[in-house]
């Protein structure tokens, strides 16, 4: 066998046949390594493409996957407790709700962007918003972004924006991200909420900027939807649900 | 023209000049082939066992027990869950659970009433029953409304 290798070691000839194995080799690698770390290929090629066309149409137009500016009825929606109001191009929360947007419950897309827009509140601890969710027969399964004044503990005097998982229907205590509110335009002003949930990572952004973000894989597909609690008032604007640009 | 690049003496008498080999760079040529191959094998299935619950399965699974008393120190009725996975039970008269197939390493187990759940993170030996003792459950400081 080790006479055999060594043969194998001083073959002549096949060169070129051996250059186009180690480049293929390399490729095979380079597509396993990026794919270990979670890097799409195609994404690498749409960003290397977009650089040198140095335009943002190359491979990614923004495609919407469920969308409600809440001209209609609240059909769209699924509610699993209270019910949610639309009136005058708004959809409005209240008290204890939890409402499911049905087109991202159906829909196949596990990577996606949530963005809401004119989001008010307008009283109250705050309002949540549910991702990569699913309804089990046990209840609700899935991550829970909250917009939360009320959450005052831990040294966070104006409340918090955190991130929470749900199982069989019931929050976990401990939130996968938290960080602090300013206390300023809690309520009665308009916000542009934007949650980019992409693999295991999850950045939420108010108003173009980034507020929050985690990483964590429990739960890898599911849609989204609403909530809120105790004597909470919240409208926005329009609901949408997209595809992530990388 | 360079004087490397001119012809030899056999190929200016119409001769087939001798092919030049050199069997050590040959053979470094081939020992990158295949330490490349072996390390591209490696990279494949270590994504194949990332993106799947291959890894889960080899390593096995375990046994969870407990008990759960409330702030009162009277048994909780609730549910236990193992997050991430469909795994759950409910306590028993005396607070008491047991939960099997647990899969092996750091899980959260979720002890969990109406409204919130609590977590807990374990560690679970594949093959083993593991006695998590008495828990005492918080409900929430703000009881959400019905």
């Amino acid at each position: 066998m080790k006479k055999n290798f060594r043969k194998l070691l001083n073959l002549r000839g096949q060169g070129l046949v051996e250059y186009a194995l180690l480049i293929s080799l390399l490729v095979v690698g380079a597509v396993l390594v990026l794919n270990l770390f979670g890097i799409s290929v195609s994404d690498v090629y749409c960003n290397v493409s977009r650089s040198i066309s140095n335009s943002q149409e190359v491979c990614a137009a923004e495609k919407i996957y469920c969308e409600d500016t809440f001209d209609g009825s609240v059909g769209g929606w699924k509610p699993v407790s209270g019910t949610a109001k639309v009136s005058d191009g708004q959809m409005c929360l209240s008290n204890y709700m939890q409402t499911l947007n049905q087109c991202s419950m159906k829909s196949s897309e596990t990577d996606y962007v949530i963005n809401m827009n004119d989001v008010v509140l307008t009283q109250g601890n705050g309002y949540g918003v549910y991702f990569r969710s699913t309804l089990t027969n046990k209840g609700l399964d899935g991550y829970v972004f909250q917009y939360d004044p009320g959450a005052t503990g831990n040294g966070n005097k104006n409340g918090a924006y955190l991130i929470r998982r749900w199982v069989g229907g019931v929050e976990v205590t401990t939130p996968i991200a938290i960080a602090p509110m300013s206390g300023k335009e809690t309520y009665n002003v308009p916000h542009d909420i934007k949650i980019v949930v992409n693999g295991d990572s999850y950045t939420v952004f108010m108003d173009g900027k980034q507020i929050l973000s985690a990483k964590d894989s429990t739960y890898p597909t599911g849609g989204s939807g609403l909530r809120s609690w105790d004597s909470t008032n919240a409208c926005l604007g329009d609901f949408s649900i997209g595809q992530v640009l990388r | 023209m360079q004087i490397d690049e001119s012809s030899t003496f056999d190929e200016f008498l119409g001769k087939k000049p001798k092919k030049l080999d050199n069997p050590a760079r040959r053979r470094v040529f081939r020992i990158i082939l295949v330490s490349l191959t072996l390390l591209v094998g490696v990279i494949a299935v270590t994504t194949l066992l990332k993106n799947t619950n291959t890894l889960d399965i080899l390593k096995g699974t375990g046994t969870i027990t407990g008990t759960v008393i409330d702030e009162k120190g009277q048994p909780f009725h609730g549910n236990i869950f193992i997050l991430g996975t469909n795994l759950s039970t409910k306590t028993d008269a005396n607070g008491a659970f047991e939960i099997s197939g647990v899969p092996a390493g750091d899980q959260i187990l979720i002890v969990a009433d109406e409204f919130i759940g609590r977590d807990f993170t374990i560690q679970v030996v594949s093959a083993s029953r593991m006695q998590m003792g008495q828990i005492k459950f918080q409900p929430t400081a703000i009881a959400p409304a019905p």
